[in-house]
């Protein structure tokens, strides 16, 4: 589903780079649910971004879904992101200016589908996350689990085949903590979808199928 | 489908209820200077063409657009009249050519009044009256005015001897002219009466010729020019007649008001300039304000042309709109001035007493075209710089 070999990342100039990833080998297969934990600054944004097409890394190779993500053009990986991969990040990040249910929509629209069946689409996914009462609010009229929910519909609306998700509950309280965490898990079940989590939760990381821990840019599988 | 989405992302950057009152009231600042550069430009060529137009006009209406005269002021005559006629003949454009007799002479209408004025005879004219000359004379169609000259000559007995002549008239018709000039001195009426009133036998002051509809006058006029002096000239005579354009005229006057509207347009184009220098900061701004979306975009698989064309698309919203304000302002404004607000003008100082705004269409569309290009141009910096980032970048930008 996703591959991931010898993967190089650095920041900064050639003399005085930061080397945040070295070598990191990963492989996450259908419907299974991973978490990659690893104090703050160790490179597990860095990972997801390599990962889900967003940054370069200086060496190495990802697989989506058996095509190579960075020998694509820039058009094509766009489309890779759009229909094979969701993403969920820290903060929200909703788009302020539109309602949850058209931020929901979105992906749908890029894609080039048309706005009536995105809408329903996104309305479905809505009620899943169970916050369809609030489909037609502005992001900053709602709270930060609301948010994160609408975020984690407009991540799935594609059926995307991975969802990578950045440290998802680290912006929200405990007990909103849990019920994104109750919510992510119940996702993660649905089977054919497959998640990456980068997170700090114990509960959220004890409770996926492996784990992985990123430590000095050497990424280790925790047995 | 995807075009309109990027206009919708455009549209509710620039101007959503969701902005910050910060971008909001940037981008309605930018769109309020586009749109006073737009109307500044629209409404002065309205004013300065308007002016220039109804000058024209009112000098073509009363006079044939093309002068034909003795070079040093000598006289004519019937016989040249026929000459040009069959020379004007062979010039592509050319109508007719007609003869006028135009002297200064003294009026008087009713009891007590008496002024001087100008009386032009030509053929198939009828007695008419300037307004204002009409009012000093308190007279209205139907009165009766006489006028008298002392450019009679006559030769008797007694050697030379000016004869006055009076002849009473009666009017056919008072008219606004156009012009202060002709509405306060100007009557026109039949050669015959003109050539018993200054007892003037076949003589003429100039010609005048009328060219079909569509035929530039200047060109006639060369072509005209050019047929006359090989005619005379060119036969060996010293003497030849000229043809000139008769708003060459006033040649003076008309490029003193294009000079003046080639500076007045450059000021205000600068004002213009400054708007879109505006609009490019606001453009800036939107799009810093919207970096982290446009990193959001790009993940969920919006292709760095599509962010490309978001930013063009702002541009195009916030500079399209404020021309279109200000062209509408613009369209307004003139409309009210000429409806409501007539701009009175001394007629003895600038010939029309009441300047009209004609709403100048070429120049809107140029004015308008032109800015639209501008803020696309502008907005192609911000949209440059969006595609060097990747979207990684954008997304850690908080
Ligand atoms: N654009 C950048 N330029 C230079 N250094 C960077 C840049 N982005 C990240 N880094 C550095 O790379 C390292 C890894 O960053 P990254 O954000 O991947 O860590 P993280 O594990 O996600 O941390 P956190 O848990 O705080 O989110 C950090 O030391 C960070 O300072
Ligand atoms: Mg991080």
């Amino acid at each position: 589903m996703l591959a991931a070999s010898g993967i190089y990342c650095s920041y900064g100039s050639a003399d005085a780079s930061i080397k945040v990833l070295r070598g990191a080998d990963i492989t996450i297969k259908v419907g299974e649910v991973v978490a990659v934990t690893g104090p703050s600054g160790s490179g597990k944004s860095t990972l997801l971004h390599a990962l889900g097409l967003l940054e370069r890394p200086d060496r190495g190779k990802v697989l989506v879904c058996d095509e190579d993500g960075w020998e694509l053009s820039t058009r094509k990986r766009a489309e890779l992101r759009n229909r094979k991969i969701g993403f969920v990040f820290q903060f929200h990040h909703l788009l302020e200016e539109f309602t949850l249910r058209e931020n929901v929509m979105m992906p749908c629209l890029i894609a080039g589908e048309s706005s009536e069946e995105a809408a329903s689409k996104a309305d479905r996914l809505l009620e899943k996350v169970g916050i369809i009462h609030r489909a037609s609010h502005f992001p900053s009229r709602v709270s930060g689990g609301e948010k994160q929910r609408a975020a984690i519909a407009r991540a799935i609306v594609m059926k995307p085949d991975i969802v990578l998700a950045d440290e998802p509950t680290g912006n929200l309280d405990a007990d909103t903590s849990v019920e994104v965490e109750n919510l992510i898990m119940k996702l993660a079940d649905e089977g054919s979808r497959s998640f990456l989590l980068a997170t700090h939760s114990q509960d959220l990381a004890s409770a996926v199928h492996r784990r992985f821990s990123l430590s000095s840019g050497v990424l280790s599988e925790v047995l | 489908m995807k075009q309109k989405l990027l206009w919708a992302l455009a549209r509710r950057h620039v101007w959503s209820d969701a902005n910050s009152t910060v971008v909001r009231m940037v981008s309605a600042l930018s769109i309020t200077g586009v749109a006073i550069g737009v109307a500044a430009l629209v409404i002065l060529q309205a004013f300065m063409g308007g002016f220039t137009e109804a000058i024209a006009t009112g000098l073509t209406a009363m006079n044939p657009p093309l002068h034909i005269f003795v070079p040093g002021g000598g006289q004519m005559d019937d016989f040249d009249l026929g000459a040009v006629q069959s020379i004007a003949l062979g010039v592509p454009g050319i109508t007719s050519v007609v003869g006028v007799l135009e002297k200064p002479a003294v009026v008087s209408g009713a009891p007590g009044t008496v002024t001087g004025a100008m009386v032009r005879g030509t053929d198939n004219a009828v007695l008419t009256v300037g307004v204002d000359l009409a009012r000093e004379l308190d007279i209205r169609a139907g009165d009766e005015i006489r006028i008298a000259s002392t450019a009679g000559v006559e030769i008797s007995g007694m050697g030379r001897v000016l004869v006055d002549t009076i002849v009473a008239l009666v009017v056919d018709s008072v008219r606004d002219f156009g012009i202060e000039e002709y509405n306060c001195s100007l009557i026109v009426l039949p050669m015959n009466t003109a050539r018993n009133i200054f007892r003037a036998h076949g003589e003429l002051t100039s010609l005048g010729a009328y060219v079909s509809s569509g035929t530039d006058p200047v060109m006639a006029s060369e072509m005209l020019n050019t047929a006359l002096y090989e005619e005379y000239v060119g036969g060996g005579w010293p003497v030849y007649m000229s043809c000139i354009p008769f708003l060459a005229f006033h040649g003076n006057l008309f490029k003193a008001l294009g000079l003046e509207r080639i500076a007045m347009t450059i000021v205000l184009a600068l004002i213009t300039v400054v708007a879109l220098l505006n609009l490019s900061s606001a453009l800036t701004m939107i799009a810093m304000e919207h970096r982290r979306d446009i990193g959001v975009m790009r993940a969920m698989g919006l292709s760095p042309s599509g962010v490309f064309r978001i930013s063009i698309f702002r541009g195009f919203l916030l500079g399209g709109s404020g021309a279109v304000i200000g062209l509408a302002f613009s369209w307004i404004s003139i409309f009210a001035v000429n409806r409501f607000f007539p701009i009175k003008l001394d007629g003895s100082v600038y010939w029309i007493d009441v300047l009209p705004g004609v709403f100048p269409v070429t120049t809107a569309f140029i004015v308008t075209l032109s800015t639209i290009l501008v803020c696309l141009a502008v907005s192609a910096f911000p949209a440059f710089s969006a595609l060097t980032h990747s979207p990684s970048e954008a997304l850690r930008y908080e």
